[in-house]
């Protein structure tokens, strides 16, 4: 995997923010930061602590890059670094007792057709408990290499797994939405 | 002699078990319904709104302590200062005098912290108001709003 892939920052950027040059991380956090929070809202299945790890991650990211592998794909590398810390973070979570609503049996409604319309809050309960009926390896699969459209080679590395598990993974994520997402697609432009 | 024909009709019978595809394959190109869920879930995602990079929210939050510090020395600083003032003087007006030279009001809801002669009171705003001379310091909560100047009040 290429480490000057078209995925990385820019040279100038990467060797500002080497130089811990205030410019270079901020255009870094504009540019890099959408990527990194939606993985960690994947990852997590919550918005709130998507934040939180996306900014940690990202101060992870800075602080580990003087020792990164040049020739390691920049976000194969800091997709790793944000799918250890969202699994730490997961951890911590599971051993919290759920808020009452998070244990609810939820998407019992039909769904629309085109999501884009929905509000905001309810797009995030829909994907939020979407998710949470994956389990953690096909959630990380599912956003990778689906949601993400990270290719199969990069998802493997990234996990460090074979790239025919990611394949295994991906298939049975897919079929786990598909079976509780199905019914309630059946009438397309039902909602209101 | 019967078990092991027995057991080569269990063989038999086991190879022509019918198998299910590889589940590496791609269902999507086979199952309407798995490439429907998949794309809803796209979609969704694609519509997914992410919030700003939080840059103002990491400058907030080192911003602070500084401020705090420099109250808290300062605070220090003018305590001992009266503590020193009030173990060097023989004779002491009485408490309630002091209170009145520093202009404590009647109405003050704090106490006057009285032994080394500071007059306190809460404002209007919940701060918490030391007097001493024509000195005054306004002890501040960690709130993003910076306070209004004392002077102004």
């Amino acid at each position: 995997m290429a480490g000057n892939d078209e995925n990385s920052p820019d040279g100038d950027t990467l060797a500002g923010l080497l130089r811990g040059e205030a410019e270079a991380i901020d255009r870094w956090f504009r540019r890099d930061h959408p990527r990194i929070f939606r993985l960690s809202f994947g990852l997590l299945g919550d918005f709130q602590e998507a934040e939180d790890l996306a900014s940690e991650a990202m101060v992870r990211i800075l602080d580990r890059l003087d020792s990164r592998d040049p020739s390691r794909s920049f976000r194969a590398w800091s997709n790793t670094l944000v799918i250890n810390l969202g699994r730490d973070r997961l951890r911590r979570l599971k051993a919290r007792p759920k808020p009452a609503a998070m244990n609810e049996s939820a998407l019992t409604d039909t769904l629309p057709a085109d999501p884009g319309g929905l509000e905001q809050e309810e797009l995030r309960g829909l994907i939020e408990r979407a998710l949470s009926r994956l389990s953690t390896r096909e959630r990380e699969v599912f956003v990778l290499r689906e949601l993400e459209a990270v290719p199969t080679g990069e998802v493997a590395e990234t996990l460090k797994i074979t790239e025919s598990s990611v394949r295994s993974l991906l298939t049975l994520a897919r079929r786990r939405l598909r079976d509780l997402l199905d019914r309630r697609l059946a009438d397309p432009g039902s909602r209101s | 002699m019967s078990e092991e024909k027995d057991e080569k009709s269990w063989n038999e019978l086991w190879r022509k078990l019918e198998t299910p595809d590889p589940i590496d394959g791609d269902d999507r190109a086979r199952d309407p319904r798995t490439a429907a869920a998949t794309a809803w879930m796209k979609a969704a995602w694609g519509a997914l709104e992410c919030p700003a990079p939080p840059v103002a929210r990491r400058g907030r939050r080192l911003r602070f302590p500084p401020a705090l510090a420099a109250v808290a020395a300062l605070v220090l600083a003018l305590l001992g200062a009266l503590a020193f003032q009030q173990g060097n003087s023989g004779s002491r007006p009485p408490v309630h005098e002091i209170a009145r030279d520093l202009g404590a009001t009647e109405d003050a809801t704090g106490t006057e912290t009285a032994k080394v002669a500071v007059g306190r009171r809460v404002t209007a705003s919940g701060e918490i108001e030391l007097k001493k001379g024509r000195l005054r310091l306004l002890l501040v909560s960690p709130t993003p709003n910076p306070p209004e100047d004392p002077e102004e009040n």
